[in-house]
């Protein structure tokens, strides 16, 4: 996919008022990366950018919302791409969308995206215990629905999850309403808020010479326990590239971060019901024609029954 | 009259140009990945059979009956099958008394076998979706 004539003039012509000088756009090329978001790369006589384009509301989440996330946490000094403007009313490209740096970065080992060595998953490890020590008033402007107590926030991440899935599915999954119960049941104290990036691990961290230069995707960010992320990284982005031990020692090396078995089982969940209900949006979006893509009908199948049948193998027991 | 192509054999041949005629001209990643993605869901619509759903509802419906002196599921109103087996399930939840055990090893057992049904009937969309051309020839 790459822009039409038109669009690409609507894009140089909007570019230009957001940079306060003529931008003339070169070349566009679709990143084949991303499902939340279109990525287009953008060559211009200003240099190349990204952009990051809405795709009809899949997994439920605001691209206002992330780019309001990452100029707050770049203004931070938090190791984000720069955003350079959001167009949210879609008629410069069709889609609303926001406009980042474009960051070069050298292939990862393997051609996989996922693979980090040593040092690349210290540094990243060592971001993600930034960004959850860093303090949430940065963001209170950025979200949408904010906790009264730390303990409240990961009981309304629950009711978020289950409302899209409900919205999106139109019927009841019971397995579903299941995972809900059990997570509110089951779920941990929690003493301080943190800003939690939600879609943490390897594939969403930009390194160069095992330096993390950005970390990416912030569409699923929000006010919660920072367990949330590295169970994310352990169970989820990371499960195919280290084994858990691996993960926890490297977690406990760098970052200080330990967590019984019995947390490491609830997040695991919580991840898992997180990933079964979003998945259920791109579903609805192919259904419905928004988004045609095929990944969209792949996700909202596939991927959200696996989601769901490990979530099922864990909810099938009390937790210890 | 003239017979129509069925609805399997026309998605089977998408499944097939695509595969053996267009992926091999194209350079672009992203189009790759669309085009290998677009392979499976076709492979998928050529083999998946008919809608499960009514006998699914039908099952539920029977095993819910079953255990209708089940407090559980007594407890579980009067909505569609999925509703009362929702309830019965959250109500489930936490317990290890006899009715909660009940529940998840009937209801529960029911629901998980058929997830496992559709895992497999989708399984090569899952390998579409990582760039692998699905395994499964639908023919």
């Amino acid at each position: 996919m790459t822009f039409s004539e038109e669009q690409t003039a609507a894009l140089a012509a909007w570019m230009s008022e957001q940079f306060g000088r003529d931008v003339e756009v070169t070349a566009c090329r679709r990143v084949a990366t991303g499902h939340s978001r279109a990525m287009v790369r953008v060559e211009t006589n200003s240099g190349a950018f990204m952009v990051r384009m809405e795709q009809g509301g899949v997994f439920g989440t605001s691209g206002v919302e992330e780019y309001g996330v990452m100029a707050a946490l770049g203004r931070a000094g938090y190791p984000v791409a720069t955003v350079r403007g959001a167009e949210e009313s879609g008629r410069v490209l069709g889609r609303p969308f926001f406009l980042m740096d474009w960051i070069d970065v050298p292939p990862p080992p393997g051609g996989d995206e996922r693979a980090m060595d040593e040092d690349a998953a210290a540094s990243f490890i060592e971001a993600l215990a930034r960004l959850h020590s860093l303090d949430t008033t940065l963001l209170t402007g950025a979200f949408g629905d904010l906790p009264s107590t730390p303990s409240e926030a990961v009981h309304l991440q629950i009711d978020r999850w289950a409302a899209l899935y409900r919205r999106s599915v139109g019927e009841t999954v019971p397995l579903l309403e299941e995972g809900a119960a059990w997570l509110h049941h089951f779920a941990p104290p929690l003493e301080r808020l943190s800003i939690v990036h939600g879609d943490a691990g390897p594939g969403n961290v930009l390194f160069r010479d095992g330096r993390t230069l950005a970390v990416t995707d912030w569409e699923f960010s929000h006010l919660g326990d920072p367990a949330e992320d590295w169970s994310f990284t352990l169970a989820i982005r990371g499960r195919r590239t280290r084994s858990a031990d691996e993960w926890k020692g490297l977690f406990e090396r760098h970052a200080g971060f330990t967590m019984t078995d019995a947390g490491w089982l609830y997040w695991e969940a919580f991840n898992l019901f997180k990933g079964a209900c979003a998945n259920t949006s791109t579903l609805a979006l192919f259904e419905a024609g928004t988004n045609r893509s095929p990944n969209m009908a792949i996700i909202g199948t596939h991927l959200h029954q696996t989601f769901l049948r490990r979530l099922a193998s864990i909810t099938a027991e009390s937790l210890p | 009259m003239s017979r129509r192509p069925t609805d399997g054999a026309m998605w089977a041949s998408v499944a097939s140009t695509l595969r053996d005629t267009v992926l091999g001209s194209i350079q672009d990643e992203y189009t790759q990945l669309a085009t290998i993605a677009l392979i499976g869901v076709a492979d998928y619509a050529a083999t998946r059979g008919a809608d499960p759903g009514p006998e699914r509802r039908a099952r539920l419906e029977s095993a819910l009956e079953a255990l209708h002196a089940n407090p559980l599921v007594a407890a579980a109103g009067s909505g569609t099958s999925a509703e009362r087996a929702a309830a019965a399930l959250v109500g489930a939840v936490g317990r290890d008394d006899p009715a909660a055990t009940e529940v998840r090893s009937v209801i529960r057992t029911l629901l998980v076998g058929e997830l496992d049904e559709d895992l497999q009937a989708t399984s090569g969309m899952g390998e579409a979706f990582r760039g692998r051309l699905p395994t499964r020839d639908p023919a």
